[in-house]
């Protein structure tokens, strides 16, 4: 026993444990090691290549420039272009409108099944979630053969004698918007429903109690108390429907009214070639998403006033 | 029962409510009929009814079958928001995201009842009223249990809704602040004269706290009476056993003159003795009935010799001591008697020193023991009560009366 003692004292580990420095980067290496490796790195390298010369499917590391960013402004003679301006803009605007309309249709969702029995809310949120055991392509696949022309709404409709001609609703941002909201639905009733469920019901009661009618009690009371879930449900289906590609490739196809950012940095890397353009397309984006959120973080805190637990 | 006998104003009037959940019968055909400004305790076990009875007052609920009258006008249909009435809920419900002043304040704004002036000073009236007045700008989680609570009785009061509904409100109250907030609760209820109804489960706070009671069980109304009617001249074994402690043992009626009965108690097995009760309509010689007595009514000496005892009128029996309980006040003794039953005896702690007084009460025939007189078990003693305070119940558990 002794002489074990006297090992460790003399031991790498004890060496390690009378620095507290040493034990706690020791401890925080692995954790660095995977977040310099998988996030760090890889963020270097497209920062590095927006700023290189276009070389067809590589990289020229030879030649360093701005153009490409100058680019995302200009067209080939040097002008003013909002070509990109506005895919940018289209697809903000697609996130907002995604965002909002999940949040309308999310929050009676999240709360009609809050206000369930135990045994009816596990059964109902597994369906919320089943979606997500089948692969986001294709589902997407799925609501083509939905929505085409020769589609199941338009046979049903047809057939139905609702309609006489069928409905032409591919490629139109209308479906686009339909796709990402009920692709991205789930992102929102999740964190919403987590948030109601915690929330104290009888606060209701107290509210109409003291005379508040529907509406101002859920002003007051409800929505107060689960902006946190709103808050996480918002930012859970922005970031990433303002990046998405699959959801108006398939169903928009590219045509010019349903264009996302993600498509264009997509045909910069996979058909153009054009890598460094799509990187630099890439960080512009990551930096308007940042801003977005920075932005919306002020706009919450605002209306909540430290309504947060 | 109904507002004629009293000649006061019915705040509330419950006439034949119900309340069914699915199949079962959670109130079960109550009337009731509150006076304006009382003080009004449901008092019963948990699953009587009192809270659904309540919350169909405050709008939470409505009643299967009924009518409810708050201030003389129907309510059936008009929601919570749109009634007079406040509540103080048993978990205090306070809105966790506002502080003291917008809790209070939220009442007033959400019925527009005043200007944003008027509603400052009127939430600073009611946060003084609660001793609370300093408190304004805390948020309800930095506050103690008891000041929740106090906000919680501002919140409700500075509306000045015609009936106040209290919910348990101190049930999760520790037991001396509990004592303090029942005093502050009537003191309060006094000060601002609005009616109070009050559901607890707890006897003492309806006894000490209430202008009357009403009884509850399995959703029906048992005794609606003053504090002391309900304790002294209880309606059924229910409420006897209910609020305080009673005593029970079977007897059978074998004599009456005009103002009085016998009962015979025990078996012949193991000695019986016989009771006085006071005799009213209804009772019949032979009739089986239930004897009802409080611990605290019953007094106790020590058999000394032959133990010839003059008759004072009392009713009387010997008794052998099974257990002694010290309760700090009063020392409750467990007494076998004749006929296999068992009485439980309260006597007050007088404070009359040991070890002197067992040498005292021997050489006094006849004195009433205190609690503190150092009776020990298996002591023979007598038991003797006035038969003033000897209920009888009927097979029914229903006490006989006119």
């Amino acid at each position: 026993m002794k002489q074990l003692d006297i090992k460790e004292n003399r031991g790498l580990a004890a060496w390690v444990r009378r620095r507290p420095g040493v034990q706690a980067a020791g401890l925080l290496l692995p954790g660095l090691i995977a977040f310099g490796l998988f996030f760090v790195i890889p963020l270097l390298i497209v920062v590095g290549v927006s700023f290189t010369a276009k070389k067809a499917g590589t990289v020229d590391w030879t030649h360093w420039t701005l153009n490409n960013y100058v680019s995302l402004v200009t067209n080939f003679a040097g002008d003013f272009d909002p070509l990109y301006l506005n895919i940018f803009l289209r697809s903000l605007w697609f996130a907002l409108l995604t965002t909002v309309i999940c949040l309308l249709v999310g929050y009676p969702l999240a709360y009609f099944i809050a206000r369930r029995g135990e045994k009816w809310r596990a059964a109902l949120i597994l369906l919320i979630m089943i979606p997500f055991w089948t692969n986001f392509l294709v589902r997407t696949y799925a609501l083509q053969l939905i929505f085409r022309k020769e589609g199941l709404l338009n046979s049903l409709l047809l057939d139905g004698h609702i309609i006489k001609q069928p409905l032409d609703m591919m490629f139109t941002p209308g479906l686009v918007l339909f796709g990402l909201v009920y692709g991205y639905l789930p992102f929102m009733v999740l964190p919403l429903y987590a948030s109601i469920e915690k929330f104290d019901f009888s606060l209701l009661e107290a509210a109409q109690d003291l005379g508040a009618g529907t509406f101002r009690t859920l002003r007051k009371v409800l929505l107060p108390l689960t902006m946190p879930g709103v808050v996480a449900g918002s930012i859970l289906v922005f970031i990433p429907v303002v990046g998405s590609y699959v959801t108006s490739d398939l169903l928009g196809a590219q045509s010019s009214g349903t264009l996302m950012v993600g498509n264009t940095i997509e045909n910069q890397f996979l058909k153009s070639q054009n890598w460094p353009l799509g990187s630099a397309m890439s960080l512009v984006l990551m930096a308007v998403v940042l801003l977005a959120i920075i932005i919306y973080f002020r706009v919450a805190r605002g209306d909540k006033k430290g309504a947060a637990l | 029962m109904n507002k004629s006998t009293e000649g006061a104003v019915s705040s509330v009037e419950l006439v034949g409510i119900s309340k069914k959940f699915g199949d079962s019968l959670a109130v079960d055909n109550i009337s009731l009929s509150i006076r304006e400004g009382e003080f009004f305790s449901l008092l019963g076990p948990s699953g009587c009814g009192k809270t659904t009875t309540l919350r169909m007052i405050a709008g939470f609920e409505q009643p299967t079958s009924g009518q409810l009258y708050i201030a003389g006008q129907p309510v059936a249909g008009v929601p919570a928001f749109r009634r007079n009435v406040n509540t103080v809920f048993q978990n205090y419900a306070l809105f966790p995201h506002m502080d003291v002043t917008d809790n209070v304040a939220f009442g007033l704004e959400a019925t527009h009842a005043a200007s944003k002036t008027e509603i400052a000073s009127r939430v600073q009236d009611a946060l003084d009223l609660v001793r609370l007045g300093n408190y304004g700008k805390r948020r309800p989680r930095q506050l103690s249990g008891g000041q929740q609570q106090r906000v919680a009785l501002a919140r409700a009061l500075v509306n000045r809704p015609a009936v106040l509904l209290l919910d348990e409100p101190l049930g999760a109250l520790d037991q001396k602040l509990r004592k303090e907030m029942q005093i502050e609760l009537k003191h309060l209820q006094s000060q601002v004269g609005i009616t109070f109804i009050f559901v607890t489960h707890d006897q003492e706070e309806a006894l000490t706290m209430s202008d009357r009671i009403a009884v509850m069980s399995n959703g029906k109304v048992l005794q609606v009476d003053s504090p002391a009617t309900i304790y002294e001249r209880p309606n059924c074994k229910f409420v006897a056993d209910f609020i305080g402690q009673s005593n029970f043992f079977a007897g059978r009626i074998t004599g009456m003159d005009s103002d009085s009965v016998t009962v015979a108690v025990g078996g012949s097995d193991g000695g019986s003795f016989a009771v006085q009760a006071p005799r009213t309509n209804g009772m019949q010689a032979g009739q089986e009935v239930t004897v009802a007595v409080r611990p605290e009514k019953i007094g106790l000496r020590r058999v000394v010799g032959s133990d010839a005892i003059h008759s004072n009128g009392l009713n009387r029996t010997p008794g052998r001591i099974q257990r002694v309980i010290y309760m700090g006040t009063s020392t409750q003794y467990v007494v076998d008697i004749p006929g296999g039953s068992t009485l439980t005896v309260e006597r007050q702690n007088s404070g009359i020193a040991e070890p002197n007084l067992p040498r005292f009460a021997r050489n006094t025939q006849g004195i009433d023991l205190p609690g503190d007189s150092g009776l020990v078990e298996h002591e023979e003693v007598v038991l003797e009560w006035s038969p003033a305070v000897t209920l009888l119940l009927d097979k029914l558990r229903c006490r006989l009366r006119q």
